[in-house]
């Protein structure tokens, strides 16, 4: 879309509207809180105008026309709910019914679907049809994350249209012609692409849906929260759906800096460890479930012996062992705490995988730009050295440390019990608390809680606020996220300026020295 | 008087015009010389402007105008000759492909030439082997004479045809479904715009012509397009050919002057009358596609405009005929069975409208249709009027909705010896 920065003026349902040059009528309504209905049109897909759905009446043009594909000019007027146009709505939405199955009741789409939501809108509720419907393949695997059901199917090709053009996979056929046309996986049947499962979210009805999440709840049973998936530093935006305190699917959420409207199959499924039956939900010491506080207790004694004896002086030795799932709220509390004890070996270490050119980026955690910022090294820790005490943050992988370190003293916040741990916290993941992470391009994003971890649970952040607490006379910590931010924004220049409100949904870019978060 | 003026035709009947030489004796390829030698590619246009050619596919668009629509880019632009003649009743075409093919070949090479594409496509449908045989013969021999390829005629003018062969599908016909086919993937229609001479064959200005259209070109510049103007009326200039076919004593494809004459007296007069001797009931002027229309309106001068005031089409030149014998019923049936098959399935109304409608007829036909079921089966073809990607549509709305209209007695009286009786008081 070339718009040289021309802008046009258009008339919509009676609303005046100025926009680019060049912008099509779905998009220009948008402008004036109008929806017009659609199916297979999608901004980021190429336009093919197969739905019918979007048909809107201009002043002066005999036919109706496709919104999609008719952009807008200087002074034209549209008409999207004239008598016109709902008929001709009226009759696309009755033959989109007349051989879909109805079967709602059973359908995992049911609560997010076009065809409900535009049958109600735009549907006159009733059928003409008196005819057995065409009968098409269903429960048909397109491979171990898609199930393809061809009768709920209304051939908008969103997903074909998703793989061959983002994806240049190519990989969903045609298949048949007229009221028999299906749609048909190539090769063995079974799809490839690491970013298949957003065409389940592409499809606006129930035919492709999760083989994950597939009669796990009907969705409006469930919580939703806007955060972010934190299986590698790109830091795509997505909504968790939880249900009964249990994470049940993520799903794309658009944000044009970071995902667009996409995300890797990868991170989608990457979250089932949150639901982890043998989650440590309450603090442990010596191997024994403890009240917070005597555990509390216990850390601090340690804490308190080793910043006697000098904290990180050679006499005692106190490593300070931070992981990239932290948030940057955590890690300044944790950086608070060592500055407290005097500790200066501090570290940290980024799980390594694959990445692409589209989303998948190499590094498997969300925040190693901010376990950077706030001073941690990404540097392996000296094994042969003895060390009296160690403060572990444990990534799920177990993270950062080697096996045998010798340790006389550990405090570790793990998903798991630490066996070898003198006092053990439990940890929540990024689905169970509110905080900001760097992503990515150095952009500073929130996430936000889904579900609810143990009813007593004391965040990670509150916890190491009263360790320090209880070794620093008159130091009081924050009560939220928000407020730990604020005090972050205080004595980090990166974050001057900056609020939870302000950070919004789709978050800001920071301007960052290079020394100061790495590559 | 109803008499045949051949043009395309004039030497149809020499089995000699097939081959380059035969061609050569009667004046072949003197156009192509004549234009490459003395005429600037806008002059070829100009005088196609002049004859007031327009399409002979069914649409009627002045061609000259639509060659004007080609942008002045650097792209690369192509011709596609439209050769899938597959309209029911349609059986033009492959006259001048299979008897006179080097006067199509000669006016495609004119048409490139004059809106400045180097390659000809001219797409046949795979169920005229004996049309891509005569083609590729032809090209074959032009080639070796010099009259394809590079420098043609020692002129600076390079050009190539190649003929590709559909595979069966209705909808290649079509001219954005054609241009999908050619490019190798499935023939899928295109919403416009952008229009094919804007961004056609791989995004690139692409004129979609007929058979019949482009052979005219031919003759235009042979002959100037001021002589081409004065055949025929104001508004179908030229001759055109026409396939009557059906039930009339003399069926065939026949060469006429537009506005010459009545359909009537086409089709009473020249082509003797029903062959059964039976009453004629109706007439299809323009293929399957196009309104019927009864036996009580055929004195209706033969041309684009007054059959058009008439409420039908010269549509392709498919002139099907019925007597009495025939029922509307049946007919409308067939129609339907027709083009929902070749429904490509792509946009919704035609998809799925197109068997529910053939889903209705049948229940007329079996007697099996409710009070209620005739205005459902006009208010259901309404919706898919004008609301779908490409015409295959209104197709099948268009004679369907004139049975219906034309001879509503007999739907009626399909519900009322139904079985099933009303369904309701």
């Amino acid at each position: 879309m070339s718009t040289n920065g021309k802008t046009v003026n258009v008339t919509i349902d009676g609303k005046q509207v100025t926009v680019p040059a060049g912008t099509n009528i779905i998009e220009a309504a948008r402008h004036v809180n109008t929806e017009v209905p659609h199916y297979c049109y999608h901004p980021r897909l190429s336009v093919v105008g197969n739905c019918r759905i979007c048909l809107v009446e201009i002043e002066g043009w005999p036919k109706l026309q496709i919104g999609c594909n008719t952009n807008v000019s200087d002074g034209m007027t549209v008409f999207t709910a004239s008598d016109k146009v709902r008929e001709a709505r009226e009759g696309v939405m009755e033959l989109l019914l007349i051989n879909h199955p109805l079967d709602c009741t059973i359908c995992d789409q049911a609560g997010e679907c076009k065809l409900q939501d535009y049958a109600v809108d735009h549907g006159t509720g009733l059928t003409r049809f008196a005819f057995d419907k065409q009968k098409k393949p269903k429960n048909v695997s397109w491979g171990d994350k898609v199930v393809f059901d061809a009768e709920r199917c209304i051939l908008c090709t969103r997903c074909v249209r998703f793989l061959d053009e983002l994806c240049g996979t190519d990989e969903i056929g045609i298949d048949f012609r007229g009221e028999k046309v299906s749609l048909i996986v190539r090769d063995d049947g079974q799809l490839t692409s690491p970013y298949q499962m957003n065409i389940i979210d592409l499809c606006p009805v129930g035919a492709l849906t999760s083989r994950d999440f597939r009669f796990k709840s009907r969705v409006w049973f469930m919580q939703f929260a806007n955060t972010l998936c934190t299986g590698c530093a790109r830091g795509c935006n997505v909504v968790a759906g939880a249900r009964e305190e249990r994470l049940l699917r993520m799903v794309p959420r658009f944000n044009a800096q970071v995902n667009d409207h996409w995300m890797c199959d990868e991170g989608r499924l990457n979250y089932t460890f949150v639901n982890d039956e043998d989650r440590l939900v309450a603090p442990r010491v010596n191997g024994k479930d403890v009240p917070y506080d005597d555990a509390l207790a216990r850390a601090a004694a340690i804490l308190q012996k080793a910043k006697e004896g000098g904290g990180g002086a050679a006499d005692i030795a106190v490593l300070g062992c931070a992981s990239p799932f932290m948030t940057n709220e955590e890690l300044f509390s944790f950086a608070g705490l060592l500055d407290a004890l005097g500790v200066t070996e501090r570290r940290f270490a980024i799980p390594m995988g694959e990445g692409d050119d589209m989303l998948l980026h190499p590094e498997k955690a969300p925040n190693a730009r901010g376990a950077r910022l706030f001073g941690f090294q990404d540097a392996p820790v000296d094994a042969e050295r003895d060390w009296d005490v160690v403060v572990h943050f444990a990534a799920r992988d177990g993270g950062g440390l080697p096996d045998d370190l010798n340790a006389k003293s550990r405090i570790v916040f793990s998903l798991q019990v630490d066996k070898n741990a003198d006092v053990n916290f439990p940890l929540t993941t990024s689905f169970e608390k509110d905080g900001t992470v760097i992503s990515a391009g150095d952009r500073l994003q929130r996430v936000s809680k889904a579900l609810t971890f143990a009813p007593s649970h004391l965040t990670e952040r509150v916890v190491l606020d009263r360790l320090r607490g209880l070794i620093e006379d008159g130091y009081q910590g924050t009560d939220t996220a928000a407020l730990a931010l604020a005090r972050i924004a205080q004595e980090h220049a990166a974050f001057e300026g900056l609020t939870w409100t302000g950070i919004g949904l789709q978050g800001v870019s920071l301007q960052l020295a290079e020394a100061e978060v790495g590559a | 008087m109803t008499r045949e003026t051949r043009v395309m035709l004039e030497y149809a009947d020499d089995p000699a015009q097939k081959t380059l030489e035969g061609y050569r004796e009667n004046g072949g390829y003197q156009a192509l010389e004549k234009a490459l030698r003395e005429m600037s590619p806008d002059q070829v246009t100009a005088e196609v402007e002049t004859s007031g050619l327009r399409g002979r596919g069914g649409a009627g668009f002045p061609t000259g105008r639509k060659w004007r629509f080609v942008p002045k880019t650097d792209k690369p632009k192509y011709l596609a000759v439209n050769a899938d003649e597959s309209e029911p009743g349609t059986c033009k075409d492959r006259q001048i492909m299979e008897r006179d093919p080097h006067q199509l070949i000669e006016g495609s090479l004119l048409s490139c030439y004059a809106f400045g594409a180097k390659t000809a496509y001219i797409y046949v449908r795979g169920e005229y082997p004996h049309s891509i045989k005569a083609l590729e013969d032809a090209i074959d021999e032009a080639r070796a004479a010099n009259l394809l390829g590079d420098k043609i005629l020692g002129t600076d003018f390079c050009c190539d045809v190649w003929v590709h062969p559909g595979a069966g599908a209705y909808i290649c016909g079509e001219e954005t479904a054609l241009l999908t086919s050619l490019e190798g993937n499935r023939g899928y229609p295109r919403i416009r715009p952008p229009f094919p001479a804007v961004e056609g064959l791989w995004h690139c200005p692409t004129i979609v012509n007929n058979v019949e259209t482009i052979a005219c070109v031919t003759h235009i510049i042979k002959r100037g397009g001021e002589w081409f103007s004065k055949l025929g009326c104001e508004g179908s200039t030229g001759t055109r050919l026409f396939c009557v076919s059906g039930h009339v004593k003399r069926p065939g494809v026949y060469e006429f002057e537009c506005g010459k004459f009545t359909l009537r007296e086409l089709i009473e007069g020249f082509c003797g009358g029903t062959l059964s001797g039976r009453p004629l009931k109706g007439v299809m002027p323009g293929g399957s596609s196009m309104p019927v229309l009864r036996a009580d309106e055929l004195d209706v001068t033969f041309d684009i405009e007054s059959v058009q005031k008439a409420g039908s089409s010269l549509g392709s030149g498919a002139i099907m005929v019925f007597d009495d014998s025939v029922g509307a019923v049946g007919a409308a049936v067939n129609i339907a069975e027709f083009y929902s098959h070749e429904s490509c399935g792509q946009c919704t109304p035609c998809r799925e409208g197109s068997d529910w409608v053939r889903r209705m007829l049948l229940q007329f036909a079996a007697q099996d249709a409710r009070d209620g079921d005739l205005d459902l089966l006009m208010d259901v073809t309404d919706k898919m009027d004008g609301t779908t990607i490409c015409a295959l549509a209104e197709a099948l709305v268009w004679p369907v909705q004139s049975f219906v209209r034309k001879f509503r007695s007999e739907f009626e009286a399909a519900v009322r010896e139904s079985a099933v009786g009303t369904a309701t008081q």
